[in-house]
């Protein structure tokens, strides 16, 4: 335990020194997204409720897109110096080593993202409403996403076999969980144009995501039910976690 | 009467894709590391080297065979054996946004030290590794040199009774070997267990209190330089290996 706090503060204290840029990276992605969608849509016929529900798309699934940053962050070291060779020769067994990874992964992304609340409220101003936010629920299942993302982040580095099928990584699986993972439109909006869709868009984990975040930040009606979606995400959590510190274990021949 | 710290009982690596044995990589090693000795494990690039010393630190299973740690199989406690020892790798891997006084600091926190045994051990490797007034600098502003230096103090700061040092000196110009050589007869002098791996011959001779030789996964021969220097009627470790070699490939052929 001790051993795990040092390496997240290590983690965290190198975070820190690279957070104004990569907050402002995100910001820039964000304002943009939601300028679109907020704005520039409304005015072509689209519900001005839409920029709200892109705002908290945005951001659920702002994890997403780091995924690609990480895997490659650590494919790199793995391939190259090494780092992670001396946290491994450490008195710690490599399924903690392998944790804490993740678990640095979903902090980073959880501290990037949370001030993007109140960026959105500036953006859209009267369009977002932030008392609608359960805080509760936004505390539970925010902190979910981010531990998924940083999990899968983890899972995707043992399957990939090197840094340069990044690109495949993005082709293949990030934009197709984006792009049926619930940012442009609802499950129900799914289902009611085909409910085999509507099942088939089940197996995204990214819709459990977009899903229970939304019913926290902008009312349970017309989302999936926000307890199916904490409890999907952590089934996930549990498959993709087990099998990344199997697989990361046989890559890199631990002990 | 010598005492022995480290244990090898013949130990195997092969390395599998799919199940499918791709490389035997050590055919069956097997000899003892004495406390307080500095011992060189010698051989050409792809020899077992790098793969042997990973199995000594922990980091890596031999496919089959023991390490005993004191008569102890380390397998029995991996992390007690694990906070005994220290890894100094060949490629420096390195935080490279963290200072060296974060780096030091962390890493004998890592291993349960106190904040301030941490400071006192910090302190003392700075001044043994002569890396005063570089408490600040971040580590990927290093020349090569401090940046050696650097790794084996990292690699002190727990205080480990044995330390692995694979390929210390490799890519540094002459007069920084030799300040890492003072470094390491200092560290002997101190009691500390050293195992080197190079392919640096005059090195091993300079500092090692025994070497081994290995070729293609296999320990070729083990004694003092002096003795095998002796053994096989040659000026230096260089012609021995260069005459070993000769008699691999003759057997070979």
């Amino acid at each position: 335990m001790l051993l795990f706090w040092q390496l997240m503060r290590k983690d965290l204290k190198q975070f820190r020194r690279n957070y104004p840029g990569r907050f402002f990276d995100t910001c820039f992605l964000f304002f943009t997204n939601l300028v679109v969608f907020g704005y520039f849509l409304p005015e072509l016929g689209v519900s001005s409720s839409y920029g709200p529900f892109i705002l908290i798309g945005a951001i659920a699934s702002f994890g997403l897109f780091d995924i690609i940053a990480q895997v490659g962050e650590l494919i790199f070291d793995i391939e190259g110096d090494r780092k992670i060779t001396f946290t491994l020769s450490m008195p710690v067994p490599y399924w903690v080593v392998f944790t804490q990874l993740a678990i640095k992964w979903a902090v980073s992304t959880l501290l990037l993202c949370l001030p993007l609340f109140l960026v959105g409220k500036l953006i859209l101003w009267k369009n977002f409403d932030l008392s609608q936010i359960d805080i509760f629920r936004l505390f539970v299942i925010f902190p979910t996403g981010c531990l998924f993302f940083g999990f899968f982040s983890l899972w995707l580095t043992g399957i990939l076999k090197k840094i340069q099928n990044l690109s495949s990584l993005f082709l293949r699986v990030i934009n197709p969980l984006f792009m049926f993972g619930g940012y442009f439109f609802s499950w129900q909006s799914s289902f009611e144009f085909s409910p085999y869709i509507g099942y088939l868009i089940l197996i995204n984990p990214m819709i459990y995501i977009m899903e229970g975040m939304r019913a926290a930040s902008l009312g349970q009606e017309g989302y999936l039910p926000f307890w199916s979606c904490f409890f999907a995400l952590w089934g996930f959590i549990l498959i993709f976690g087990t099998h990344a510190i199997f697989s990361l274990k046989r890559r890199l021949d631990c002990v | 009467m010598k005492n022995t710290l480290l244990e090898l009982k013949d130990i195997h690596k092969t390395y599998f894709v799919k199940k499918k044995p791709i490389k035997i990589a050590l055919k069956g090693i097997s000899f003892s590391i004495f406390e307080g000795e500095i011992f060189a494990l010698l051989g050409v690039n792809g020899a077992g080297k790098t793969t042997l010393s990973g199995i000594l630190s922990g980091l890596h299973p031999p496919t089959s065979g023991d390490l005993l740690w004191k008569g102890k199989s380390i397998y029995k406690n991996l992390l007690k054996y694990k906070a005994s020892v220290g890894l100094c790798p060949q490629k420096p891997n390195i935080d490279p946004d963290l200072t060296i006084d974060e780096t030091l600091i962390f890493a004998a926190r890592c291993y349960g030290r106190g904040q301030k045994e941490a400071e006192k051990q910090r302190d003392y490797l700075m001044e043994l590794f002569d890396l005063h007034g570089y408490e600040n600098a971040v580590a990927k502003h290093l020349s090569g040199g401090f940046k050696q230096r650097f790794l084996i103090a990292r690699t002190l700061m727990h205080d480990p009774k044995l330390i692995i040092l694979d390929e210390p000196t490799v890519g540094l110009d002459a007069h920084i070997r030799k300040q890492l050589w003072a470094i390491i007869f200092r560290l002997k002098n101190e009691g500390v267990t050293i195992l080197l791996t190079t392919h640096y011959l005059e090195e091993a001779e300079a500092l090692s209190d025994r070497v081994c030789f290995i070729d293609q996964g296999e320990m070729q021969v083990l004694d003092t330089p002096a003795k095998l220097n002796q053994h096989y009627k040659k000026a230096n470790l260089e012609e021995v290996f260069l005459h070993l070699m000769e008699e691999a490939d003759k057997e070979e052929k």
